[in-house]
């Protein structure tokens, strides 16, 4: 049923072709790991390399995003999947997609950190740094989460995930909310404002591309579309 | 992986093993086909030689030799009343006509054992001929005419053939030198032997009768073993059930086609003539022995060409919400008919040159009569054959082989009128 | 809780391993039931329950309980010898032609067991048509083989009548234009995309409610199949279509409900899209996307 299921299709290519596209996508799952561990360690105070190596590697992310695109629109054409194959076809799609617009958000955030370095401000009485570090950490802890689900079809984490029931996803709106909740009380500081808006905005978004692995998954474990389903 | 790479061979080696095998099997392949064309051609040699034979022996009975003589057709013996009654005329003697003729061509033979010679150069045919004339035109009584007069089968066998093969000696043969010098003796086409029945005279013996008691014969048959067979073929092929009595039944059909002709005789010979008390040398008896032979093979083929009809179109009849029978009649039978045709031909091509049953129910006779209905006595054409082989007149072995002739004729248009068939409807259903 | 090098365990992944099929899938998720709901579920053609079949000894069927809407083209797909022909051929009685087969369990027609002794089955069999695998014309004229069935039933009073139905039904076979000027020709003559559709408009010719199709195209190349399906498509508008095929592809292309048979079991009928995307039963997601077959 699986796509690594031991006597898998009679057509030997199709397992094959099936096994790179998964590694494919894990493969960039990786890299967006890697963009987020530098984004983190740049948080960390580690400043310019890291925050350039981040928009570095988004290059690579897009790059992989464009081959694996092409490579499923030939499994398509080539293969005309059905079932448990087709939906793996597709969730990888969809997948490639949400891990390349988080990059990118990571890359925005990677931005905003390189220009305002050290003027992100005070919130309730700790620097804005460390807030959105941590942030970041239960963040990947979710990414991390997905992607193991997508790799071993893992339909119960996956939709703790989606219905963010999780430890990390909780936490991580209650930061949130107080974070924004400087933006508004503070009141000094426009461009500190600013700045965590838009670090806000990207984490929010980067939050929901999660949680979009996680439905992705789901459909791909059971056939069931849950997007849209909360909201 | 290493298993499979022993067991390959290596390509080289492959193209050599194949090429050396390659004219092995030309060699064979050729060496077939010249048996099979040497087959073939031994064959046709022997056909060959059979025809040629038959051919050669037979095509002279097609021509008969005429005498010519000037008869006077004297009223004195034909009329001596004058009254020209036709009743008369037609029980008058002509053979004195024809004798008082040869006296006045060779009034040098004045012995009783001379004359006896004499008339018989003449058939009796001849009387038959000048009757004719005479009933036909009553007003050449009186006259004097040079006439054309069927010769006698000795002067025939000598004119066509020459001195050694003909009875006649002596001063007969000065006779046939002198009639030559003055062309009195020529051929022409025998139309007797196609209008006449049996006769003992050969030169008067036609194949009239055997012919048209063969064509009753097979008329029975055909008639008899067509629609039976067929009707049982398809009983047993399409409605009977598959049990052990149906088995049973075709066991014994197929068994049937194996059983020697001569046992049929015998059975007509018991069921139809002392049973049923049928007329012996009857058509009628012979076609029911016929029918009982042909029967196995009419039903064999029927039953062939009935399972060579492919399920499919059975099936896309029943689909349609036809019965049974509508499926059978509509469409597995026209598709089958060339086949079963082509098997009764072939069954009544076989009746057609069959013998021994008929012996049997006495259709051996012998009969001039030509038959006008199927009680009649007849004979049929390959008795005749056999009657006319066992004859010691030479003249007969000349009948015998052109009668053979005549059955296979008859044989060959048999088969292209199956083959016609068979043409005509697979092109229709193809 | 925050040991963000903890989870460097999924970068290392890169072999994928083997991931247990799911089983929540099958409890957690609604099973369909094997009966399956026609799409118009007050509108059910053919009803058949616990049909067993054997041959001789042999059972061939196993319980299968079916439902055929009207007007909805049911596909039945499996591996070769798991009996979606055999089932089909019970629909029509076809299978009365072997004497060894034997039927138990009901299948209706209008609510109609046709394998009550008072059914006749000619009347039957002119209400459920049959297309089959090899296309079979009768090799007769292309009007004889549609004129043929009306003609046995007598369906028609008149030529003109006649000539009407084999009109329409060559229309509606999508095969008139190709074959309006040599209604005469000999059936058999046509190219094979063009028999089947003449053995289609020949099954049309008698107004069936069901048409059952026994792997239609496996005889035809793409393009006559792609002909064949376009029609099938059509002429559900007035026909419930049940067809048994070989191409997967075929069957998620022309019909609205799937039902898959393994060894003689119904072992899933649902919707097409959903036999297609996302089967509840492992074996229908094994046979699909090619795992075995």
């Amino acid at each position: 049923m699986k796509v690594t299921e031991p006597g898998g299709h009679i057509l030997r290519r199709f397992d094959e072709d099936m096994r790179k596209l998964q590694k494919r996508v894990l493969k960039m799952g990786r890299l967006v790991r890697e963009q987020m561990n530098g984004l983190h360690a740049a948080f960390g105070g580690d400043s310019e390399d890291s925050t350039e190596q981040v928009v570095e590697s988004d290059r690579s992310v897009d790059l992989l995003e464009v081959k694996v695109d092409k490579f499923i629109i030939r499994l398509l054409a080539r293969r005309s999947p059905v079932g448990g194959d087709l939906r793996f076809i597709v969730t990888a799609s969809r997948i490639v997609t949400d891990l390349e617009r988080l990059g990118d958000e990571t890359v925005q955030m990677a931005r905003v950190l390189s220009r305002e370095y050290g003027n992100l401000g005070q919130c309730n009485g700790r620097a804005v740094e460390d807030e959105v570090r941590e942030l970041l950490t239960l963040l990947i802890e979710m990414f991390d989460q997905a992607m193991l689900a997508f790799r071993d079809y893992d339909y119960r984490v996956a939709k703790e995930l989606a219905e963010g029931k999780t430890g990390p996803d909780g936490e991580i709106h209650q930061r949130m909310q107080k974070l924004s909740a400087c933006t508004l009380v503070e009141g000094g500081d426009v461009s500190h404002a600013v700045n965590l808006v838009l670090i806000l905005r990207s984490m929010e978004r980067g939050l929901r591309y999660v949680q979009n692995i996680g439905e992705h998954v789901i459909y791909l474990a059971t056939g069931k579309d849950v997007r849209h389903k909360g909201d | 992986m290493t298993d499979r790479i022993k067991a390959t061979v290596k390509r080289g080696q492959v193209r050599e093993a194949i090429e050396q095998s390659l004219i092995r099997r030309r060699k064979r392949n050729r060496r077939f086909r010249m048996l099979g064309l040497g087959a073939v051609i031994l064959g046709m040699l022997f056909l060959g030689m059979m025809f040629s034979s038959i051919i050669s022996k037979g095509y002279s009975a097609f021509v008969r030799t005429d005498i010519q003589l000037e008869i006077y057709f004297d009223p004195e013996v034909i009329d001596p009343q004058g009254a020209r009654n036709p009743d008369v005329l037609a029980s008058a003697t002509y053979g004195k006509l024809v004798k008082a003729a040869l006296r006045k061509a060779y009034p040098e033979v004045k012995k009783r054992k001379g004359k006896r010679k004499l008339y018989r150069l003449v058939s009796t045919g001849a009387i038959q001929q000048l009757r004719d004339l005479v009933l036909s035109d009553p007003a050449i009584i009186g006259t004097r005419k040079k006439l054309w007069l069927i010769a006698d089968d000795d002067v025939d066998q000598y004119y066509k053939h020459g001195e050694n093969q003909s009875r006649l000696k002596g001063r007969q043969l000065a006779w046939m030198a002198q009639l030559r010098a003055k062309d009195a003796l020529k051929t022409s086409f025998n139309t007797n032997f196609f209008t006449a029945g049996d006769s003992r005279e050969p030169e008067l013996a036609g194949i009239r009768g055997a012919v048209v008691g063969s064509f009753f014969v097979i008329l029975i048959t055909l008639g008899l073993s067509l629609p039976l067979g067929v009707a049982a073929a398809i009983y047993l092929e399409e409605f009977s059930p598959r049990n052990r009595w149906t088995d049973f039944v075709e066991i014994n059909i197929n068994n049937l086609a194996a059983v020697p002709s001569i046992v049929f005789g015998l059975l007509g010979l018991a069921v139809y003539i002392n049973f049923f008390e049928l007329p012996r040398s009857a058509p009628l008896v012979g076609g029911l022995v016929l029918t009982l032979m042909t029967l196995p093979t009419i039903i064999i083929a029927s039953r062939a060409a009935l399972k060579s009809v492919p399920p499919s179109i059975r099936e896309a009849a029943l689909g349609m919400g036809a019965s049974k029978m509508q499926m059978v009649f509509h469409h597995v039978l026209p598709l089958a008919m060339p086949g079963m045709l082509t098997g009764t031909i072939i069954g009544l091509a076989q009746a057609l040159g069959e013998t021994a049953p008929l012996l049997m129910i006495g259709m051996v006779a012998f009969i001039v009569d030509i038959p006008s209905s199927i009680l009649d006595p007849a004979t049929v054409l390959p008795v005749q054959i056999y009657l006319w082989a066992d004859s010691p007149e030479r003249a007969f072995t000349e009948k015998t082989s052109a009668a053979i002739m005549v059955l296979l004729a008859f044989l060959v248009l048999m088969n292209l009128f199956a083959i016609w068939l068979r043409r005509k409807f697979e092109r229709r259903w193809d | 809780m925050l040991a963000v090098d903890q989870r460097e365990a999924f970068m290392s992944v890169v072999e994928t391993r083997v991931g247990e099929p799911d089983s929540m899938k099958m409890d957690e998720l609604s099973i369909e039931n094997t009966i399956g709901k026609p799409l118009l579920e007050k509108k059910i053609s053919m009803h058949c329950r616990e049909v067993d079949v054997f041959y001789g000894d042999k059972q061939a069927i196993f319980d299968v309980s079916l439902d055929i809407g009207k007007n909805e083209v049911l596909a039945m797909i499996g591996p070769s010898g798991c009996g979606k022909s055999t089932f089909l051929r019970c629909l029509n009685r076809m299978n009365d032609t072997i004497s060894s087969c034997k039927i138990t369990g009901s299948i209706r027609l209008d609510g109609e067991d046709i394998y009550d002794p008072k059914v006749d089955v000619e009347l039957l069999r002119a209400r459920v048509g049959m297309v089959f695998q090899k296309p079979n014309p009768f090799p007769k004229s292309i009007y004889e083989n549609i004129a043929y069935g009306p003609r046995i039933h007598g369906l028609t009073r008149d030529k003109t009548e006649l000539d009407e139905i084999v009109e329409t039904s060559l229309v509606r076979a999508g095969l008139w234009k190709e074959v309006k000027d040599r209604l005469d020709d000999v059936g058999t003559g046509l190219s094979g995309g063009q028999q089947q559709r003449l053995c289609i408009a020949r099954a049309i010719a008698i107004n069936p409610e069901v048409i059952l199709m026994d792997e239609p195209c496996s005889a035809l190349d793409p393009i006559a199949t792609a002909i064949v399906e376009e029609l099938i498509d059509e002429l559900r508008q007035r026909y419930t279509i049940v067809i048994v095929t070989h191409s997967m592809q075929q069957a998620a292309r022309v019909s609205q409900r799937t039902a898959y048979f393994h060894l003689g079991k119904l072992v899933e009928v649902d919707k097409t899209d959903r036999i297609f995307t996302n089967p509840s039963h492992g074996l229908t997601e094994a046979y699909i996307t090619g795992r075995f077959g």
